[in-house]
């Protein structure tokens, strides 16, 4: 009688178990379900995870990314616009893209994210996604200086190092200058790198005469076919030129010079 | 009533003979037909630049074009809500300064008075004087801005454009009026012109740029996303606070008509002109009811034993 | 003599109507800035905690910096009240400096005392001077007690000297205006003309000027920007800038000829209102800044040096009509 009844219980947990309300969750990158995921450092990934609500009445779901051992830029977005929850209707399925970006030098090859939606009657389910290191293409820049100087109206060439640090060789490497308001940046080089190879690249950056002086910052990313770097920022001091102080004084030494010749004609009054 | 007409003749003729006067109308006039010039100008090249990058990138087969650049007509001249609440208030006010004063110093006030005309149409012929002044100067800016703008930019305003165009001369001519009779009444209660002017300057700084930049300050600054570059940038929107202080500023309210009548504002650019008028008719009557009462104040001041 | 003058010149001006209403006025706005200023930075915060949540949200790591709790810093206007009413008020002085003289008929008296006119016009320069010193003092102090009593922020040594750095500048540019406006009296006929000439060029000059340079800045054409309208990528955007280098050249040549320019330039730099300095100390401010110093006492060293040729050139100096 005993064992009926525990049969009996085991039963109608199981059946509770499959009957009770949670939203189903899945993981999609690329074409294929999977909950793993390849990124290299430095690169933005989107992964695609469906959320269904099995429920029969409507439900909130608040979306809670928790980051791994490698510290990840990461958020939700539905329909490309960044949300920290989803309302779906009964039955209903919502697309939400996580959007990944690796920033740095990762600490580990493979590591593990999780997301949890988390419904307001406080159940949740949780996926785990594994993230492999991708160590085929690792791209990354540094610059020669530490700070730059140049007169407005003059331009200076920058010279940053890139470095391949992955298995594969990355093609067309070349910079990405991000400017202040309205200074040009010239025509770059393109130079491809074997694994382990370090090189050179330099941009030529013109500074407009109107610009005033002041302290700016010019940021720079490397950019090969495969991958992207992260990016650095170079203060940038901008001077202004001599040449407009020469011609104001001059104009006082004159008007000076004007002055005390009228003085010594025409003596004091 | 053809005692107004002699004094409002007089005043037109006197203004045109004062060398300062019509220095400050040559300020005004020139800048006027710069910024026209300017602005259809850089609208032309930012046109060309636009259509050398589509070639450009229709030559390299781009998936898509950047949309062409919304351009309204008006907006080319939208610079010159600047210069009237800048240059024309001043204009205006050198205009009428003078007016009570110069002549109470001159003595030939009392000379006017004796004559059989009413104080009250003194006033009146010295309003009509100087409003004719005002609606010639900015008649002759209408025609050249148009003129040159149709000339340089190629672009010809429809009807419901050009309707536009000449309410806001009209709101112009009634901004500048009330600036004069402002005047007129200062100079009407102060002896010293020197120190009547340097008070229309104050109040002129106070209302075109004081209290525009206290409502700026007091406008709440929203940070919105950039989902394409990922950046935060800063909204500006409008509190109660800086509201109320626009209030107290016709300068705000003409550049806030201003900029809808001529199509600086998207949303309200395809409008037609009663409905902007219809919609902005609250910063209209900010306009109109400080030089009204300044008027009714200018005819009692008119009337006292020391007006002359 | 020089100094009985400038003794004179300082008693005279206490005792202008116009003046003690103006000097009013700049104070008035001074206390209001800083209180304004005060509430802008209350809510700057409430703003900025917000986007660093928002950003925080997004993942972000790289946060903008803390806004500056100094409430003259959040306000624009602070610098541009200063400028327009201290100008005008430079103008009242210089003006009254020389047609007072002439009205009173003290003119001849004071000449006619073994006075040379360029010791005349020294004298006149020193009183207006300290004159203007003591107003810049006087605004100086009340606003280190506004932003100390209204905004509640104690200000740190490199603060205190950058504000003190910011009145020199505001000093040395309501003393550009004072000498244009002497200058342009002395040489004058018609003493009340010359006032309303003063304010012209006054009006040229810190009005006109910087709005042709805004008029042909192609990216407030459009609204939004040009850019930004557009949707240009950056290699779009480079070869669209590099088509407007002309425009960029004349643009900013009409604007260097503004004072006010030059005055706003190294106001906004020493106070924070333009980011970019808070890592500088005051001295680099200043050194970065150099054109907009030279700016602002060159022109009026160079009008200063015209006045005494004027002056001295001039027959009729004792019109008064």
């Amino acid at each position: 009688m005993r064992y009926r009844k525990a049969l009996l219980l085991m039963i109608l947990s199981v059946s509770a178990l499959f009957l009770s309300v949670s939203p189903a969750f899945a993981a999609q990158t690329g074409t294929e379900l999977s909950t793993a995921c390849s990124i290299s450092p430095g690169e933005t990934k989107t992964i695609l995870l469906l959320i269904q609500n099995s429920d029969t009445a409507e439900h909130s779901y608040t979306l809670n990314f928790a980051n791994g051992i490698n510290g990840y830029e990461a958020y939700c977005a539905a329909d490309g616009v960044p949300t920290k929850s989803v309302q779906l209707s009964a039955g209903e399925s919502a697309r939400v893209d996580l959007v990944l970006t690796l920033k740095g030098e990762p600490s580990v090859h493979t590591d593990t994210v999780t997301v949890t939606a988390l419904r307001e009657d406080g159940q949740g389910e949780t996926i785990s996604i594994s993230i492999l290191i991708s160590q085929d293409y690792v791209l990354t820049i540094s610059s020669m200086l530490s700070t730059a100087e140049v007169m407005n109206g003059k331009s200076m060439e920058l010279s940053f190092s890139v470095h391949n640090g992955g298995a594969k060789e990355l093609k067309a490497v070349r910079l990405e200058p991000e400017l202040p308001y309205k200074w040009i940046a010239g025509n770059t080089s393109t130079i491809d790198l074997k694994p382990g190879e370090t090189g050179t690249l330099q941009v030529a950056v013109e500074v407009p005469a109107s610009q005033t002086a002041g302290n700016f910052t010019l940021k720079c990313t490397a950019v090969s076919d495969e991958t992207t770097s992260g990016q650095i920022s170079l203060p940038v001091t901008v001077k202004t030129r001599s040449s407009i102080g020469y011609v104001m004084i001059g104009a006082l030494l004159l008007a000076a010079i004007i002055t005390v010749v009228q003085f010594a004609r025409h003596g004091r009054r | 009533m053809s005692g107004v007409w002699t004094l409002a003749r007089k005043e037109v003729k006197a203004a045109f003979r004062d060398n300062v006067f019509l220095i400050i109308t040559g300020l005004f006039v020139v800048l006027s037909i710069i910024s026209v010039y300017i602005g259809s100008s850089t609208k032309n090249a930012e046109m060309r630049a636009y259509q050398d990058i589509v070639q450009m990138l229709k030559s390299q087969v781009a998936a898509s074009l950047p949309p062409a650049p919304a351009i309204y007509p008006l907006a080319i001249l939208s610079n010159i809500i600047n210069y009237v609440c800048m240059i024309g208030a001043v204009v205006a006010i050198f205009l009428g300064f003078e007016s009570f004063s110069g002549e109470r110093n001159a003595g030939t006030l009392r000379l006017i008075a004796v004559r059989p005309v009413y104080r009250d149409q003194i006033v009146t012929g010295k309003l009509l004087g100087g409003g004719m002044v005002i609606g010639l100067l900015l008649a002759v800016i209408l025609v050249f801005n148009l003129a040159l703008f149709m000339v340089v930019s190629g672009l010809s305003p429809n009807a419901n454009e050009m309707g536009r165009l000449i309410v806001f001369f009209i709101l112009a001519f009634l901004y500048m009026s009330s600036f004069y009779v402002t005047t007129l009444y200062v100079s009407i209660r102060t002896d010293d012109s020197a120190f009547g002017f340097m008070l229309m300057m104050i109040i002129w700084i106070s209302i075109s740029y004081v209290l525009p930049q206290l409502a700026d300050s007091q406008r709440n600054f929203a940070y919105a996303l950039n989902t394409t570059a990922q950046t935060v940038t800063q909204v500006p929107s409008d509190t109660v606070v800086s509201k109320t202080i626009e209030i107290f500023s016709p300068a705000a309210q003409f550049q806030n008509v201003g900029k809808d009548l001529l199509q600086v504002v998207p949303e309200t650019a395809v409008q037609g002109v009663f409905r902007v008028i219809q919609r902005q008719i609250g910063a209209l009557v900010n306009i109109l009811l400080p030089g009204l009462v300044l008027l009714f104040l200018s005819y009692r001041a008119a009337q006292r034993e020391d007006a002359l | 003599m020089m100094i009985e003058i400038a003794k004179k010149e300082i008693k005279d001006a206490l005792r202008n109507k116009l003046f003690l209403i103006i000097l009013c006025l700049l104070l008035v706005l001074t206390v209001v800035s800083i209180i304004l200023g005060s509430f802008q930075i209350r809510a700057a915060l409430d703003t900025y905690n917000q986007s660093i949540d928002f950003l925080k949200s997004l993942g972000k790591t790289e946060l903008p910096p803390m806004p500056n709790l100094n409430p003259i810093s959040a306000s624009k206007g602070f610098v541009n009240y200063v400028g327009m009413v201290g100008a005008l008020l430079a103008i009242v002085l210089g003006n009254a400096a020389i047609t007072k003289e002439r009205k009173q008929n003290t003119l001849r008296l004071i000449l006619s005392r073994g006075v040379f006119r360029d010791t005349f016009m020294n004298g006149k320069l020193l009183g207006n001077l300290a004159i203007l010193g003591g107003i810049t003092i006087l605004t100086g102090i009340i606003t280190f007690a506004s932003v100390l009593v209204i905004g509640g922020v104690p200000l740190s040594g490199d603060e205190v000297v950058r504000m003190c750095l910011f009145f020199l500048m505001s000093f040395l540019y309501m003393t550009f205006f004072m000498i244009l406006s002497m200058g342009i009296t002395s040489i004058s006929a018609k003493g009340s003309r010359a006032l309303l000439l003063t304010i012209i060029v006054w009006l040229t000059l810190s009005f006109i000027f910087p709005q042709i340079g805004d008029t042909m800045d192609m990216d407030n054409q459009l609204p939004g920007g040009f850019f930004a309208q557009m949707g240009m990528t950056k290699d779009q955007e480079q070869q669209v800038l590099s088509q407007f280098k002309f425009y960029e050249t004349l643009r900013d040549g009409i604007e260097e000829m503004s004072p006010t320019k030059h005055y706003e330039r190294v106001s906004f730099a020493l106070l924070n209102v333009k980011p970019g300095f808070e890592s500088n100390t005051p001295w680099q401010v200043v050194g970065l800044k150099w054109i907009n110093l030279l700016g602002l006492t060159v022109p009026s060293a160079i009008l200063w040096l015209l006045c005494y040729i004027a002056f001295l050139k001039r027959e009729n100096i004792y019109q008064t009509h």
